[in-house]
């Protein structure tokens, strides 16, 4: 099954899928049938699919079950365009209370507002949620839900100043402005051009105004421009999270075995420690489940300056990180990480850690 | 390439504004005004900071193009700053709202009220009072402006009576 990384059997099944869609199958149909078969080839591909984890999961069954489903789609609503909010819904005939969800439930779309996380949704019949008036005006946002977790947890607050490092496309850097409620500094940096087009397309779109965007390549960023008071790291990872997610550009070929991504990850966390402030919050997270991608970066490129910290979304479970992989013993405190499984939550998956810099004064 | 950002005094870029639009005042209290090269004016929070930073990409969102006789207000700054403005505002309806959203010209009838804005200057189109983005106004036909990448063909609108 070496060819499935590479595209061979993989991409054949996936090509003949998308043969069917062009015959008139519905999207989320394709949708549905597409997940199911990547899921089912990645998942009982025993050399590099998800068994490798299967220890560190407690119910197979369900991942297994879960994963052959596509992910729900989730929107969130744009508090910086409350007014604009109310001027639609009440145009609409709904009162100025209502939120962009009841103007999605208004046009017959079943909408379903998320446990954990006020003025977001689950909307299903809506198959094109770029072309409503409510996305076009910035009024609210679509996003993978477990994606909404990291901003949550780096809790940025008005005023700071914030490094996106791994910027694009731009969602978590919106949640983090909102969060902020357009006060701050937040700088989103990613470094591929065609990466940074949607970056700088969603916070022109969404209003983001505290937003600096820079091209830079995070290895060299510059060591001055620091220091800052919180820092997302949502590093490049070989994906496996977004096992459910069957838009091709999240299965050309990334879904490969643990991707040697290691190195970059950990050089890019160094950096990144460098620019952190004395008592500053550093969030770093991945799509993946693969402890060579998450735990064991940590344990390489954090000193004593650093604390794990423990933290928890109510309403959103998790799994503990692990302190030994392939015979090896990490720092005691990588049991703090966060490890999302998308059975546990109907979404895709995703590993958290919350890293909390030293005082120099100790 | 990246260009610099330079922060510049706002109050021109207010005061025009201010006369353009009539926007309550305050609407865009608690902003710095950045010019990118020659033309190009960014807004962005008070207190942002770049910091030194080079190269940047981006401070804030686009605001203004000052490279002409008459300056162009950006549709994201629009949709941003134009909710309530009562000048130079242009009323649509829905086949109107998805014609302008289309980048299509649209063209009013001579009897329509409507048509009653000087002979040309770049004015906001809105739906509902919502701001939908700039338009270029001239002898009762109204250009869309809105840039071709944010072009929405078959938009799914919430509101549905056929008239403003």
């Amino acid at each position: 099954m070496e060819n499935v990384a590479k595209g061979g059997p993989g991409r054949g099944k996936i090509a003949s899928s998308k043969r069917l869609t062009r015959g008139g199958v519905r999207m989320h149909l394709r949708r549905a049938r597409g997940c199911a078969e990547y899921a089912a080839l990645y998942m009982d591909d025993t050399s590099r699919g998800l068994q490798r984890y299967k220890e560190l999961v407690d119910d197979w069954d369900a991942l297994v079950d879960t994963s052959r489903r596509p992910l729900p789609l989730v929107v969130w609503e744009n508090p910086l365009r409350r007014a604009h909010v109310e001027r639609l819904a009440v145009a609409a005939g709904l009162g100025p209370r209502a939120t962009v969800g009841d103007l999605l439930a208004s046009r017959g779309y079943s909408v379903e507002p998320l446990a954990w996380r006020a003025g977001a949704w689950r909307v299903s019949g809506l198959d094109k949620p770029g072309r409503t008036l409510e996305y076009y005006l910035g009024l609210m946002h679509v996003q993978e839900e477990i994606s909404l977790a990291p901003s949550e947890v780096l809790a940025a607050e008005a005023g700071e100043v914030v490094l996106d490092f791994c910027a694009a496309p731009g969602g978590k850097t919106a949640c983090i402005a909102v969060g902020m409620n357009n006060c701050g500094t937040i700088v989103a940096n990613d470094l591929r051009p065609q990466r940074l087009r949607p970056l700088r397309s969603n916070c022109e779109r969404l209003g983001i105004r505290n937003v600096v965007i820079t091209p830079i390549n995070g290895i060299r960023f510059p060591l001055d421009a620091g220091p800052f008071d919180r820092m997302l790291l949502d590093v490049p990872c070989s994906c496996e999270g977004n096992l459910r997610d069957s838009r091709p550009a999240t299965r050309r070929g990334r879904h490969s075995e643990v991707s040697g991504r290691g190195g970059l990850q950990a050089t890019l966390l160094g950096r990144a420690w460098k620019l952190l402030r004395p008592g500053g919050v550093l969030v770093y997270s991945t799509c993946t489940f693969a402890p060579e991608e998450n735990e064991l970066v940590l344990d390489y490129a954090l000193g004593e300056d650093a604390v794990i910290e423990p933290f928890a979304i109510a309403g959103l479970r998790h799994d503990p990180g692990v302190t030994r992989w392939a015979g090896k013993e990490l720092r005691a405190d990588c049991a703090n990480l966060a490890r999302y499984w998308p059975h546990h939550n109907n979404t895709g998956g995703f590993t958290i850690a919350r890293v909390r810099k030293a005082t120099t004064d100790g | 390439m990246a260009d610099r950002y330079v922060l510049v005094e706002g109050r021109p870029y207010l005061e025009w504004w201010q006369q353009q639009f009539d926007t309550p005042p305050g609407t865009l209290r608690g902003c710095s005004f950045w010019q990118r090269g020659r033309f190009s004016i960014w807004i962005a929070a008070a207190d942002v900071d770049p910091g030194g930073i080079a190269p940047v990409d981006g401070v804030g969102i686009p605001f203004l193009r000052t490279g002409r006789e008459v300056w162009k207000p950006t549709s994201v700054a629009v949709i941003e700053f134009g909710l309530d403005a009562a000048r130079n505002v242009v009323e649509l309806d829905r086949d109107e709202t998805l014609r302008f959203l289309d980048r299509q010209t649209i063209e009013f009838a001579a009897g329509d009220a409507r048509g009653t804005l000087p002979n040309r200057g770049f004015v906001i189109a809105r739906y509902h009072g919502l701001p939908l983005g700039c338009g270029l106004w001239r002898r009762g036909t109204l250009e869309s402006a809105v840039p071709k990448g944010r072009r929405m063909a078959d938009l799914d609108l919430p509101v549905n009576s056929p008239r403003c």
